[in-house]
């Protein structure tokens, strides 16, 4: 799974079948949900781990990939930590031949800005999974999206901007902590969302 | 003792030394015999630090495993080790990682160093499997209580 073509298609799947996610009921059903769904992309879950400081480690080899879950924790902090399982398989940097990423529930200590940034994205979209509102996140980040190009024609410009807008959002989504805060706020989601259907809506036929 | 064929006992008897001095080699001076014995004791090995000194001294009667091997490296943080590809050989058992492949290895045992003990033992039994080319699906060990 960790080869690029393969994670790059789990990653699609997993993109897919996210959107579709029903986000009713207690965090012990939704925990479980994301479980199966884990499991469904071919990563063994185990919940008997026993961890001590760390709720969750995601560990991918050429020879699997595994989420590996605290057994000290609760429903809720369950799905916490597969919701960050889940953001780390999304957005996560999964390096071969074999990578291990600790998740935990506080802040914590990280040697490099890359290694902030990049857990600053995973905490910021698993907590809209959580919440149920993916559309608190960027929405590159579990959705596929206009590309920023060379584009000559109207429509194609738009979108084209449209790319280069989300380009921008994903990079101070990783960077800015007051850009997150403001992100998930649902005038600011909704206006973003009004934003992308002007820019990205087929003109009726004439 | 388990029966064991002439000509194994004979192979061993010819190796056991050159492996011996590979494995000293490979825990190296800052780790003491102790502290490895528990390490690999905390793993899953039943290896006690006169196991450990009996083994580097070439005077294990009981041929060492590839488990065995692999995880006396894992311990010593020393998988992409020329010692350890040179025991391998000598013993015959293969990997199916590459020298960078160990070394990314190396890198993130050395990464997690920092994490509780407890932690550690966790993903570091997790590694063994992935090391050993098996998949995490068939994970059948028990924790040692």
């Amino acid at each position: 799974m960790i080869e690029h073509r393969f994670l790059e298609d789990t990653r699609r799947q997993l993109r897919e079948r996210l959107r579709r996610l029903p986000g009713d009921g207690g965090a012990r059903v939704r925990a479980r949900r994301l479980r199966a769904l884990l499991e469904e992309m071919g990563v063994h879950c185990d919940e008997t781990a026993d961890l001590e400081g760390v709720d969750a480690v995601l560990l991918a080899s050429a020879r699997g990939t595994e989420a590996i879950i605290a057994a000290r924790l609760n429903d809720d902090e369950r799905h916490h930590a597969y919701a960050r399982i889940v953001a780390r398989l999304l957005v996560g940097e999964i390096h071969t031949p074999i990578d291990a990423k600790m998740e935990y529930a506080g802040a914590h200590y990280t040697s490099s800005r890359e290694e902030r940034e990049e857990d600053a994205m995973v905490q910021g979209l698993a907590g809209a999974l959580v919440d149920s509102r993916l559309d608190a996140a960027p929405r590159p980040l579990y959705d596929d999206v206009p590309k920023l190009t060379l584009a000559f024609t109207p429509r194609t410009a738009a979108r084209s901007t449209l790319g280069g807008l989300h380009q921008w959002s994903v990079i101070w989504y990783k960077r800015s902590n007051l850009y997150r805060r403001l992100r998930a706020r649902p005038d600011v989601s909704h206006a973003i969302e009004r934003i992308c259907f002007a820019l990205d809506h087929e003109p009726a036929a004439t | 003792m388990p029966e064991r064929d002439e000509v194994q006992i004979a192979r061993w008897g010819a190796i056991r030394d050159r492996i011996g001095d590979g494995l000293r080699n490979i825990r190296g001076r800052t780790r003491s015999q102790a502290q490895l014995a528990w390490e690999l004791d905390e793993l899953g090995f039943h290896i006690s630090q006169s196991m450990v000194s009996r083994y580097e001294q070439g005077q294990g009667e009981v041929p060492l495993t590839l488990e065995r091997i692999v995880g006396w490296a894992l311990c010593c943080d020393a998988l992409s080790s020329e010692h350890l590809r040179e025991i391998l050989e000598l013993a015959g058992y293969t990997l199916p990682w590459t020298r960078g492949d160990m070394a990314q290895f190396d890198n993130l045992l050395r990464r997690y160093r920092a994490l509780s003990r407890p932690d550690q033992m966790v993903l570091r039994r997790r590694m063994l499997w992935h090391l050993l080319g098996l998949q995490p699906r068939s994970v059948q060990m028990k924790d040692p209580a």
